[in-house]
């Protein structure tokens, strides 16, 4: 009976020229917006592949230990196609300048201020196109039928209205779930065809959960399309109405919360992490930089980086290959001393004060979707960016892993000494020592040419100088999503979903019960 | 009669219930955009005090004027202050500051507080741009179609009334309707944000007018839409065409604008730009070692100055990589432009560029500005120093980089205090004479004018043919 019922209404869909509109263009812009995402992914792929390459090549021309640098790049999710979720500049990628003394990295920063992207995603698709779509398949679906007077007739077969609008919704919803899925279904197989050895179970469940998440927000809005064509006499004012509710849920309610409600909450405190971050990293840039030194504990002299020698900066960094005499190293050795003792604790407190900020935003998402819980177009874009696994929660976690990597890596440096010692320099060896640079002069008995070519090549290799192997390093391993993960990062959010879709349902049973046929 | 007619239409609009709802929105979101638009200004005009000052204190420090602390420190700063057309857009497509080096143009750009990434900001732009035509095509698909249920089309012609006629006080009473739900709100929320902001300007107003007057092009051609399909046997299939051709107008094709045009014209990361400037400074620099050995390494020898001259020619090298970098990203801006310009709504965002001196239109100017400052301030440097006679050599740029190797010695370039530090703040940029923008803004109001045009002839012939019973 239900079979029939269903299929008779998507019959009867099928017979207006609007539905053939409206599916002509939803399939035009599903195709399109994938297209440029798809591209969009293989330019962050290709970017990622250079990255992991430039990263294992730089390691390997490791030549003293200052120069390892351990990288966590993050290969770019295959499901960010259809959820670009939390953005990062450069597929999403984290340098850390340790050992190497910087800690927030560049990309780091540009992340947090400039990941900013305008987002035409398949998510975007659903929420502001679907919905519209779904509400002008079914804004008359029950008054038009009252209104050309086959409602009446319907209701003198033996019908029960229970059943009737059982159909009606069943067969809008399978209408347009139908309508969706079978563009979905298609893009999920070119994508396993053409990225077959990138896939992972998190795709799979991501692909799962977003499908099932889809079918529950097309079951809302077209329940929400029949209640408003029960609501309103004429098929002219629900189409008004209709429009009217979209508008209000897709643009003005959110706009109103970005704009006034949010800036009126949160930004002062938002404000207030940005400015501690900023300050804390001055800080420790000028711990750094030795402009704030405390002068009881140190002499500045003493471990002033500028008096190691000329070639240890490159690019604002102390990572090069570092030549010198007797007094640089010493000199090398006081300035690290001083940045482990005061800068790594200053720099940490610097990665707190970013992380403090992340999680404030995060809770204020969640904030927002507390507020909206009735809004099933907020709830979706933010649970499918948790179900993606690209949220900003997933970025915090990256950040997470790559400072442990990271840490692994110093503490090593301390405990096994290099990281202060003369093992930076080309010019120490367990074998030879340069000496002072009189020492030198006086051996190249002053020629400075032959000074300069003799430090060269100590540079170029200086394997042969001293002991140098790569450590055995803790690399980066994705972070992968589980079932259980996303399910319980989704549930709470889920359960209001179903509520609403049942309160909604409630509402319209009672009305159409009562609801004047003539 | 004619008059009457007008009256009828108006008449019928008005209590209209849709009407009434749409109009209750157009006030609400109005008076929000300027309540958000006044705290974004007080943040705005904060940002930009914060620079001032900044400017202010490392003036009054002396450290940094000091002849070569101008050379090795001294950005100058071209900047526009938070104005309050805020409150018809965001900054969004252009910053708003460029700092460049003085010894070399050496752009670099900052945003005050930029809204990227939104697709909806709350501001007139939105309502003007976006929402109005949405509202005026809800508000007139039933133009015709509900005179002719009620069969008072066919009424009037019998009295007479040519269908022309008919057309015409349709569009006009839309039209009017058009000014009545925009132009009160408007002013509220003009006045309150004035009010907020305590930012009363004269000029302001008549600019905020005269935006108002140039969206009517913009809602009109959603009215004539409007009309056109109220004509259609199925108007109500109908209207989900003409939502798309809105959401394709004032939504698909400029959003999609930003997303094709990186894609096609992709900007690399500040840090690889970064990185290639220094190689750009290594290699030039590596040139002049390979020519003269050793005087310019190390060092150096300070009295044939090649060392500092070869640091200057690097320099120059590497102040073109940031010049690469400003032309890629202009380049990609104006490829953006040029692909959101195919909807013709993208143009009341170039219009009001124009009209408030802001975003892409103005970088141009800014740019001249700062490269003739620039000059200026060279010029000017060069001519103090002639006069002082400890200094060596002024524009090279590595000297105060070597201070330290010269410790103890005798510091030989001047101390002097340059004598123009207003100079180095520049908020004063002169973009084109009232004529030439008039030309450029009608220009640009013509493809919409013309697709008004065919519309409504279109409608026209239709109504001509319409069968009225």
């Amino acid at each position: 009976m239900m079979k029939t019922l269903i299929i008779h209404e998507m019959q009867n869909l099928l017979k207006s020229k609007r539905i053939y509109w409206t599916i002509l263009l939803f399939l035009m812009l599903f195709t399109s917006i994938f297209v440029v995402r798809v591209v969009d992914y293989q330019n962050q792929l290709n970017q990622y592949i250079a990255d992991e390459k430039d990263a294992d090549e730089a390691l390997q021309a490791a030549k003293n230990y200052s120069q390892i640098k351990q990288y966590a790049i993050q290969q770019p999710l295959i499901f960010s196609i259809y959820n670009q979720g939390h953005k990062y500049s450069r597929a999403a990628f984290i340098q850390y300048y340790e050992p190497i003394l910087r800690t927030i990295s560049l990309n780091e920063e540009a992340n947090l201020y400039f990941n900013k992207d305008n987002k035409l995603d398949i998510t975007f698709l659903v929420t502001f196109f679907l919905s519209l779509f779904i509400l002008l398949i079914s804004y008359d679906s029950i008054n038009g039928e009252k209104q050309s007077g086959t409602l009446r007739i319907m209701m003198t077969y033996p019908v029960k209205r229970q059943s009737f609008i059982l159909k009606k919704i069943l067969g809008i919803f399978s209408f347009v779930a139908l309508a969706f899925s079978l563009p979905y279904l298609v893009s999920l197989l070119i994508l396993i065809i053409v990225y077959a050895n990138l896939l992972t179970t998190g795709f799979f469940l991501s692909a799962f959960f977003y499908w099932l998440l889809i079918l529950l927000f097309i079951f809302f809005f077209s329940l929400l399309g029949v209640l408003i064509s029960i609501l309103t006499k004429s098929p002219n004012r629900s189409l008004v109405f209709a429009l009217f509710v979209w508008l209000l849920l897709s643009i003005i309610l959110p706009i109103t919360w970005e704009y006034i409600v949010s800036p009126q909450l949160f930004h002062q405190e938002l404000n207030n992490l940005t400015l501690t971050y900023e300050k804390k990293l001055e800080h420790s840039k000028n711990i750094f930089y030795l402009r704030e030194v405390d002068t009881n504990k140190y002499n500045v002299n003493e471990i002033d980086i500028n008096k190691v020698s000329h070639l240890n900066w490159s690019n604002y960094f102390y990572d090069t290959s570092v030549w010198s005499f007797d007094e640089a190293y010493d000199q090398h050795y006081r300035f690290m001393q001083y940045v482990i003792d005061e800068y790594y604790p200053a720099s940490r407190e610097v990665e707190q004060a970013i992380d403090g900020l992340y999680r404030k935003q995060i809770s204020v998402q969640n904030y927002k979707n507390g507020v909206f819980f009735f809004n099933p177009i907020v709830l979706f874009e933010n649970l499918s960016t948790k179900i993606a696994g690209n949220s900003q929660l997933d970025y915090l976690k990256l950040l997470h892993n790559a400072r442990e990597i990271r840490d692994e890596l110093v503490n090593r440096g301390i405990n096994e000494g290099w990281l202060k010692d003369y093992r930076f320099f080309a010019c120490y060896s367990e074998k030879e020592n340069c000496g002072t640079y009189n020492d030198l002069v006086k051996r190249f008995n002053g020629d400075h040419a032959k000074l300069w070519d003799y430090l060269m090549a100590r540079i170029n290799e200086p394997k042969e100088a001293f002991e140098f192997s790569l450590p055995d390093l803790h690399k980066y391993s994705q972070n992968q999503l589980s079932f259980g993960e996303i399910f319980s990062r989704i549930f709470p959010y889920l359960v209001l979903f179903v509520v609403n879709i049942i309160v909604l349902w409630l509402i319209i049973w009672f009305k159409f019960m009562n609801y004047d046929i003539r | 009669m004619n008059s009457v007619l007008f009256i009828k239409d108006l008449k019928l609009i008005l209590k209209d219930l849709k009407f009434q709802m749409f109009f209750v929105i157009l006030v609400i979101l109005f008076i929000l955009s300027a309540i958000s638009s006044s705290v974004s200004y007080k943040n705005l005009s904060s940002d930009f005090q914060a620079d001032y000052k900044a400017h202010v204190d490392m003036v009054n420090d002396g450290q940094s004027t000091s002849m070569m602390g101008m050379l090795t420190d001294y950005w100058v700063i071209v900047a526009k202050p938070a104005d309050p057309s805020l409150l018809f857009s965001n900054y969004n497509t252009y910053p708003d500051k460029i700092s460049t080096a003085i010894s070399f143009y050496e752009p670099r750009f900052f945003n005050y507080g930029t809204e990227q990434g939104e697709v909806f900001s709350l501001n007139w732009y939105f309502i003007l741009g976006i929402l109005s035509g949405f509202i005026m095509l809800v508000i007139s698909f039933e133009a015709i179609s509900a005179e002719k249920r009620f069969g008072t089309l066919r009424l009037l012609s019998i009295y007479g009334v040519k269908r022309q006629d008919i057309m015409w006080h349709k569009y006009l009473s839309y039209m009017l309707l058009y000014l009545i739900i925009i132009i009160p709100p408007a002013l509220v929320s003009m006045l309150l944000f004035f009010a907020l902001t305590g930012t009363w300007s004269m000029i302001y107003m008549a600019k905020f007018a005269l935006i108002l007057l140039l969206s009517i092009p913009f809602a009109s051609f959603f009215i004539v839409l409007g009309i056109l399909i109220s004509m259609s046997k199925n108007y109500r299939n109908s209207i989900v065409l003409i939502v798309f051709i809105w959401l394709l107008f004032v939504i698909i094709i400029p959003q999609s604008a930003y997303v094709i045009a990186r894609q096609i014209r992709p900007l690399k990361t500040n840090t690889e730009y970064h990185q290639e400037g220094i190689e750009a400074f290594n290699n030039e620099f590596e040139k002049w070692g390979e020519q003269y050995n050793s005087s310019v390494y190390g060092n150096g020898s300070l009295e044939d100055g090649l060392r500092a001259k070869a640091v200057y020619a690097a320099g120059e090298k590497k102040s073109l990589v940031s010049q690469e970098e400003l032309k890629d990203s202009k380049q990609q801006t104006r490829l953006i432009q040029k692909i959101a310009s195919m909807s013709p709504f993208y143009q009341l965002e170039m219009i009001s560029e124009i009209i408030f001196d802001k975003g892409y239109y103005l970088l141009q100017y800014q740019e001249e500005t700062a490269k003739q400052t620039i000059s200026q301030i060279k010029n000017l440097m060069i001519e103090q120093d002639s006069h002082d006679n400890t200094s060596l050599h002024l524009f090279y740029r590595w000297a105060s980089a070597d201070q330290y190797a010269l410790n103890g010695m005798l510091f030989p370039f001047s101390k002097e205090k340059f004598n123009h530090p207003e100079l180095l703040f520049v908020t004063n940029v002169e973009t084109d004479k009232v004529g030439t923008k008039a030309l450029s803004i009608i220009l640009r109001l013509l493809p919409i004018l013309l697709l008004n045009i065919i519309t409504f002839m279109l409608a026209a012939v239709k109504l001509e043919r319409l069968d009225i019973r």
